[in-house]
């Protein structure tokens, strides 16, 4: 399945400025390592030491917030948008 | 002849570039990335160190100093590692549950970059020392370092447990340096392998919280160390210490000792001029009665104030890595502040001028002389 991802202004600097890219999966942690093996700048700011989604990036899915820990069990369908961004804090 | 000043910033990358080192170009870039360090391999290829709190650190490399492309590989420990839950907590905000306990290993900056003998280093946090002989293309731990004996006993500071500051020795290729904040200063003569804890002379009743060192790698053994308990030197490689302080304004930390506090240390190497930023103790971190001034010894004699040029009213720190001497002649020396302001001297210290003001923290200073 195909999935277009929509980057944080703060990574698209590290692919040319792109807003968005495609990658493939049948779950949000598919998707998202499928990015990172096309676009290997990518891999070690999305995966920590452990190979584990960072902790503090989130994902929106279809309007559902999505957190690292739940990614490998949500599904995602050809054609979906996923909004690559992280928790915030603050006031 | 150029001088480019690499200025990493809280908020992105500072390129200030001169050719009389009166009048500057200014141009920013990798917006977001805090830019820890700095450093310039002997083919003339830049590479900076970049981290953020959710996607991590890793090294860019530039050649021109505008285009900057991200290396594949940077430091990394392997999975599994087990971290200093203090250095955690400190790193991921309050954790009163101990639920970092056995949390791992992780590389959340890489405070320094150096360049010695062909070989690119990046001194991190949590502390250790990673090494690369293809210029970035791929890393290995120094294990001898990273796995030190007495690492289950390093203690971190305020800013966590990193390694800050790495030094070589230009006629020994197996002698290096590396200090850490603040398990203390390090030195191996056997190119890695094995490291000795080199702090005799200093007081370390709280832990050897060393903040900078400087040398001249051509005279390698000759140190001088800014300590958070004072300023110091070493002439027989740091198998000993003395407090250089004569001349030098002191000020009581917040255990009670009188030194002279303060952050970074650098050397202009033609003339052995060593130059330190001392602050109000360790409780304020801020120039003394708001008087930024510059210190200025030659090889560890009496300490001189130079700071003709430089502000009153000012209460902006100098980080440690955010200083920098260019090596040209005669010798320009260049720091950056908590503030923003990158102030400079083009004559080893005898008047400054500011450069800029309105930068984000000023995280790192280099000086390349293009």
């Amino acid at each position: 399945m195909s999935v277009r991802v929509r980057l944080p202004p703060l990574l698209r600097s590290l692919c040319g400025g792109e807003r968005e890219m495609s990658a493939e999966g049948a779950s949000v942690s598919d998707v998202v390592s499928d990015l990172a093996r096309l676009h290997p700048p990518f891999a070690r700011h999305l995966f920590d030491e452990a190979g584990h989604i960072r902790t503090s990036i989130v994902f929106l899915h279809g309007g559902v917030l999505v957190r690292a820990g739940e990614a490998a069990a949500h599904g995602v369908r050809d054609g979906d948008e996923i909004v690559l961004t992280n928790a915030l804090s603050g006031g | 002849m150029t001088v480019a000043l690499v200025i990493g910033t809280k908020k992105g990358v500072a390129i200030l570039k001169s050719p009389d080192r009166k009048s500057w170009t200014r141009d920013f870039s990798l917006l977001g990335w805090e830019v820890t360090a700095s450093v310039r391999d002997d083919k003339g290829r830049v590479y900076v160190a970049v981290t953020h709190d959710v996607y991590g650190a890793s090294l860019l490399a530039s050649d021109d100093l505008e285009n900057w492309k991200q290396l594949e590989s940077a430091p990394r420990y392997k999975p599994g590692e087990k971290g200093n839950a203090e250095h955690i907590r400190i790193k991921l905000s309050g954790d009163f549950t101990g639920k970092y306990k056995d949390a791992p290993r992780l590389v959340d900056q890489i405070w320094t970059l150096h360049f010695a003998h062909g070989t690119l280093y990046a001194g991190v946090s949590e502390a250790g020392l990673f090494a690369s002989r293809d210029r970035g293309k791929s890393w290995e731990a120094v294990s001898g370092f990273n796995d030190h004996p007495t690492r289950e006993s390093w203690i971190p500071g305020f800013g966590g447990l990193g390694a800050h500051t790495i030094l070589s020795d230009a006629k020994d290729p197996a002698r290096m340096w590396v200090g850490v904040s603040s398990a203390g200063f390090f030195r191996t003569d056997d190119g890695g392998k094995t490291w000795s804890q080199k702090s005799e002379g200093i007081p370390g009743e709280t832990g050897q919280c060393v903040h900078h060192v400087a040398n001249d790698s051509a005279d390698a053994g000759v140190l001088f160390r800014q300590e958070h308990r004072g300023v110091y030197m070493s002439a027989d490689g740091g198998d000993t210490w003395t407090k250089i302080e004569d001349g030098l304004p002191v000020s009581e930390l917040s255990d009670g000792l009188s030194c002279s506090f303060g952050f970074p240390i650098v050397m202009d190497r033609r003339t052995g001029n060593v130059f330190v930023v001392p602050l109000e103790g360790d409780n304020f971190r801020v120039p003394r009665n708001g008087r930024l001034a510059v210190y200025r010894s030659q090889r560890g004699s009496r300490w001189e104030e130079m700071r003709h040029g430089l502000p009153d009213n000012s209460y902006e720190g100098v980080l440690r890595g955010a200083m920098t001497a260019d090596q040209l002649d005669p010798g320009g020396v260049y720091f950056g502040t908590t503030s923003g302001a990158i102030y400079g001297t083009r004559d080893v210290g005898e008047s400054w001028f500011e450069i800029t003001r309105g930068l984000p923290r000023i995280l790192s200073v280099e000086a390349y002389a293009l």
